[in-house]
């Protein structure tokens, strides 16, 4: 009887053992496969470099290459290198080395990639088709607009402005109040990118209505790129829209633009009732640095809100010919005295 | 003999494409791909025309000309910065720094090779 029980125990031990050996075997095994897959997609990715960077390269010059044929492994890798390509040129270049796009199958190598089932064929069909403003492809493109995978989505707004900027910029404006993974720094290529007498024309008509995180969204990008359609369209913003997060990118905004045009609503945000928007409102008079702007800024100095009084003294620092802060101290409260003491003493 | 450009570029496509546009338009071409090497570049011998990315690894493209710029031999050598960054500030600041001219990629190769020619006229 004992020996029966330890026989079954041993079976069980056996059998756990035996399933742990072939469980490890499999995860190596598995591991193995990977490394190796990784391996042979290194070597076909830097043999398609060699073979094919040369071939576009002599094609964005104007010659004729021939004899050149696309075999199916080699797809993801020839459409990633005429995009990588692609994106670096303008001109004459980049013309001729669209042309020679569909000479030499790379335009249909995109399209079969952008309606494969993997996310990375995807991915580079549908920047490659971007690339190339290939309007015959809208459709199979606009589906992935909503898709639940960020870089996807994003590749296909970004391709749908390229190839159609008033059409794609009204696309990718509409999404941005639901897409709260679209990050303005991966929206902002396809922003920058648009002509600027398209952009200027379109998107105040765009921004209507918007929520405040795609008003946020715009900004962002429009304050890294300081492009002038851009600002254009944040003109139209503050009379919808009275949120200090809005404000305070707003103010941001319209200091990296140094237009006096935008000076009276600048000045009028100095005495807002949000202190983190008066301290914007007051650092943005600094960035602008009009001598006609001191009043504003020692009124700042006597704000009741600390970062008020500090963005105040940055500003007064910053401003050229504005009183010598050292005479000023006497004037001054003692906190406010402090401040710029404080400010004074980082600047040196 | 024919005239070296130095290219500061880590991006390989990128350099692929001027190496090939240089090359063709009968410049010698050499490579340095990180900040830290160009740097030391400044204890040798300058080419004739430096063409140098913005974003490098471990120094940027200002720290670069800046250094170069401190040393004599490099004082007058043409150097064209050619970067995607485009704001205003970031032109200013190379040209601060000592670039003599600025490129915003995506680039023409045309217009590249004709400012090549201007600092660098035979």
């Amino acid at each position: 009887m004992n020996l029966t029980v330890l026989d079954e125990r041993l079976a069980a031990v056996a059998f756990v053992a035996a399933a742990l050996f072939a469980g490890s075997g499999l995860v190596v095994g598995a591991a193995l496969v990977r490394r190796f897959l990784n391996f042979r997609s290194d070597r076909l990715r830097v043999a398609v470099q060699t073979t094919w960077t040369p071939l576009l390269l002599a094609c964005a010059s104007g010659e004729t290459p021939s004899g050149a044929r696309i075999r199916r492994r080699e797809r993801e890798f020839v459409v990633l290198v005429w995009t990588e390509l692609r994106r670096n040129l303008r001109g004459s270049a980049a013309g001729l080395l669209d042309r020679c796009a569909y000479d030499l199958g790379i335009r249909a190598a995109s399209v079969k990639l952008a309606r494969s089932r993997s996310i990375s064929g995807r991915l580079v069909g549908v920047s490659a088709l971007g690339e190339m403003r290939d309007r015959f492809s809208w459709s199979t493109i606009e589906n992935y607009v909503d898709s639940r995978d960020t870089r996807l989505s994003v590749a296909a707004a970004t391709a749908l402005v390229q190839i159609r900027e008033d059409r794609g910029l009204a696309i990718l404006v509409s999404r941005l109040d639901s897409r709260a993974d679209w990050h303005p720094t991966a929206v902002g290529p396809a922003l920058k990118g648009v002509n600027p007498d398209v952009g200027s024309k379109v998107m105040p008509g765009l921004v209507e209505g918007l929520s405040e995180r795609a008003i946020l969204t715009i900004l962002k990008v429009a304050t890294s790129a300081t492009s002038r359609w851009l600002l254009g369209s944040a003109r139209t913003i503050p009379s919808r829209h009275t949120d200090p997060a809005v404000l305070v990118w707003l103010l941001k905004f319209f200091a990296a633009c140094r237009d006096p045009v935008d000076l009276p609503f600048v000045r009028r945000l100095a005495s807002h009732s949000d202190p983190l928007v008066r301290a914007e409102a007051l650092r943005s008079l600094g960035l602008m640095g009009l001598i006609s702007d001191v009043p504003v800024v020692l009124a700042g100095l006597l704000d009741h809100h600390r970062q008020a009084q500090f963005a105040a003294a940055d500003a007064l620092l910053r401003i050229p010919g504005a009183p010598d802060p050292g005479p000023l101290m006497g004037t001054l409260p003692e906190r406010s005295a402090a401040v710029l003491t404080h400010v004074v003493a980082l600047k040196s | 003999m024919s005239k070296q450009v130095l290219v500061i570029e880590d991006d390989d496509t990128t350099f692929a494409l001027l190496d090939y546009m240089l090359q063709r338009s009968g410049y010698g071409v050499s490579r340095v791909a990180d900040g830290r090497e160009a740097i030391s570049l400044a204890d040798g011998d300058p080419p004739d025309v430096v063409l140098c990315d913005v974003l490098l690894p471990h120094s940027n493209g200002f720290e670069i000309v800046a250094a170069l710029r401190e040393r004599e031999a490099w004082k007058s050598v043409p150097i064209i910065m050619l970067t995607a960054l485009s704001k205003e500030a970031d032109i200013v600041r190379a040209l601060d720094a000592g670039a003599t001219d600025f490129v915003v990629k995506p680039f023409s190769m045309e217009e590249l090779a004709a400012r090549i020619r201007r600092v660098s006229p035979d």
